[in-house]
């Protein structure tokens, strides 16, 4: 397992650089001189010169991109050209923000679609299924920032009940986290809706319920952990969607996190803090998807046994690869 | 009955078009999805004819109005005609919509067909290139094209393409991958058909069915994804009607006139929803054993 856990994070570092390549040849070629913005449209040309050969930016691409590697190895991301910050210094403050919302925002999108997703497909064909899979199509379907203004314009603006911007307490939390997990809920629903009415046909299920096991424990033992994967998965993606999708919906509610950071830096063509931030949204999400993988080990003993199924097998492997080198040695002698 | 029918000649030969078109014909949320869509599409071509005012009229003394029979939608802060502009909103939205998937659609076949197909480095080097565009949240590197390319409506159809290129490579190689050593292919190969010819005539005719239904649903995903663009400013620019870009501008203005986050919003989930019907309805009638 622990091999496994170290192979994944070794394959994510070429992925990690090719995104790191990406991301500095799109800010490369995007127009605009950074020593022009940071010293002003008045500034003497000469300044801006100096400025330019100062920040490297006369180099060619490969030494800039090398250098901005060597950097981001020692721990430097660069630094804000707006604020004169390091943008670590920068992300760091938004990262809790935007984690803690996806983490409130998947976690929500679970309490409510897992349930929902079970009921409607053990009352298939019932009016609650037919309510829920067209509430799930809804969810889908709709753009999450306009849910986001229809949330604001009825709680906030007409009823008055919830606060429609910033992120200064517990109920400021209540309409983003609606408005980001409404597509999660739907997924989520429509997921364990299908992955339980596969289930719930199976022999064993039967043969649960003839043993006398109470409903309760035929659903959520027997049916419901083996319907688990399908739905993890599908957690897992919406959880990594949610990490980079609420960019939107943190300019909506003007939610202080690392995705209105970047839409703001693009805004001020501050090239070093959006590529630090697409890195670690991207890092963010490459880490969510290992996690996930991670755990499917754990809910799925068929799976964890594969990893120490390849471990007994390379032992044995190595074990006859020895056995074989020792009798060929005997023979030679 | 089917011997005598085929004894007297009378069964009918379905070309494989026709099977599908009968499967899906049979779904009724499918047909719906298509009516609609047909409806937007008619919108968008027919747009002069059935918006009753010019996109970009302004009218001063008809400023902010409210839903009426003469602005059925009311109108925005420039005196525009809110329905009008929705109505030609769909032609840009789905004008990006088809034309950034066709595009995304074109090169993520090419590659994903040549990765499938080859195999080996060829094959490793275009998923690890996949791998790479994939890791990237997509909105994120649909945001990260657009300003590069700088606002506007190239910018959006190269974003949304670019984003949706590696969701089609995989999709291909996949489908690639389990028709390559079918008998066919290789009685095509042992005729003296080159690679080219190989993937053009034979490989891409049998794997239509899931590069078909990713493309339908993938259309309603490229629309979202640039009404997102737009929302944030960074797609479709002003005066040009885009849902998105609309209903950015009716956010300074909700607090007094809601009617204006209306429209644009349904109009948007209307079309998502009519592909996605029409998407679910089609991958069940090309595969059937998909259905549940």
């Amino acid at each position: 397992m622990l091999r496994y856990i170290a192979k994944r994070i070794f394959l994510m570092i070429p992925v990690l650089l090719g995104i790191s390549f990406v991301i500095f040849l799109l800010m490369y070629f995007t127009p605009g001189d950074p020593a022009q913005m940071i010293l002003g449209d008045m500034a003497d040309k000469e300044d801006v010169e100096a400025l330019r050969e100062e920040m490297g930016l006369n180099d060619g691409f490969f030494e800039r991109y090398f250098r901005y590697m060597g950097d981001l190895l020692r721990g430097d991301l660069g630094t804000s050209y707006t604020t004169k910050l390091p943008v670590w210094d920068e992300i760091s403050v938004r990262l809790p923000v935007t984690a803690k919302v996806a983490f409130f925002v998947i976690l929500f999108a679970v309490i409510i679609g897992v349930p929902i997703g079970i009921l409607s497909a053990v009352r298939q064909y019932t009016i609650i299924d037919s309510i829920t899979r067209v509430l799930a199509l809804l969810g889908i379907t709709m753009p999450s920032f306009w849910f986001a203004l229809l949330l604001v314009l009825l709680f906030s603006v007409r009823l008055g009940w919830l606060p429609a911007s910033g992120l200064y307490g517990p109920s400021y939390y209540i309409l983003p986290i609606i408005s980001i997990s409404a597509a999660s809920i739907a997924i989520i629903t429509r997921t364990a809706r299908s992955s339980m009415l596969e289930v719930i046909r199976q022999d064993y299920i039967d043969t649960a319920r003839a043993k006398g096991q109470k409903e309760r424990v035929v659903l959520f033992k027997h049916a419901l952990l083996n319907a688990l994967i399908p739905i993890l998965t599908v957690v897992g993606i919406q959880f990594a969607g949610s990490l980079g999708g609420a960019v939107v919906n943190e300019q909506v509610f003007a939610i202080p996190g690392i995705g209105k950071l970047m839409v703001d830096a693009i805004k001020a063509r501050n090239y070093p803090l959006v590529t630090g931030s697409v890195l670690v949204l991207s890092l963010l999400q490459s880490m969510v998807n290992l996690f996930i993988d991670l755990l499917y080990a754990f809910v799925d003993p068929r799976i964890r046994s594969q990893y120490s199924r390849d471990k007994k097998k390379k032992k044995a492997l190595n074990g006859a690869v020895t056995a074989n080198a020792g009798m060929a040695a005997n023979k030679r002698k | 009955m089917i011997k005598k029918q085929a004894e007297h000649g009378h069964i009918k030969k379905r070309s494989q078009f026709q099977e599908t078109w009968k499967r899906l014909s049979k779904n009724r949320l499918a047909m719906v999805g298509l009516a609609i869509l047909a409806v937007l599409v008619i919108t968008a071509i027919f747009a002069d004819l059935i918006a009753p005012y010019p996109y970009d009229e302004q009218d001063y003394n008809a400023t902010l109005q409210s839903p009426s029979l003469e602005h059925l939608m009311g109108t925005d802060e420039y005196g525009r005609d809110i329905f009008s502009r929705v109505v030609y909103g769909s032609r840009t939205s789905l004008y990006v919509g088809f034309i950034s998937l066709t595009g995304g659609a074109l090169i993520g076949c090419i590659f994903g067909a040549i990765a499938g197909f080859f195999g080996g480095k060829t094959d490793n080097i275009i998923m690890r290139t996949c791998d790479v565009l994939h890791g990237i949240p997509q909105i994120v590197l649909a945001i990260a094209i657009a300003s590069t390319i700088g606002p506007g409506i190239t910018s959006a159809l190269i974003a949304v393409a670019v984003s949706s290129v590696p969701n089609f490579a995989r999709v291909v190689r996949a489908a690639t991958m389990t028709v390559r050593d079918q008998e066919y292919v290789e009685a095509s190969a042992s005729l003296g058909g080159n690679n080219t010819h190989i993937i053009i005539h034979h490989i891409f005719p049998n794997i239509l069915a899931p590069i078909i239904v990713q493309a339908t649903l993938g259309i309603g995903k490229s629309i979202l994804l640039c009404a997102s663009l737009s929302f944030l400013g960074l797609g479709v620019q002003p005066p040009m009607p885009e849902w998105g870009s609309m209903l950015s501008n009716a956010r300074t203005f909700m607090r007094d006139y809601s009617y204006m986050v209306i429209s644009p919003g349904i109009a948007i989930m209307l079309t998502v929803l009519a592909l996605n019907l029409f998407g679910d309805g089609l991958r069940d009638a090309l595969d059937p054993k998909l259905k549940k």
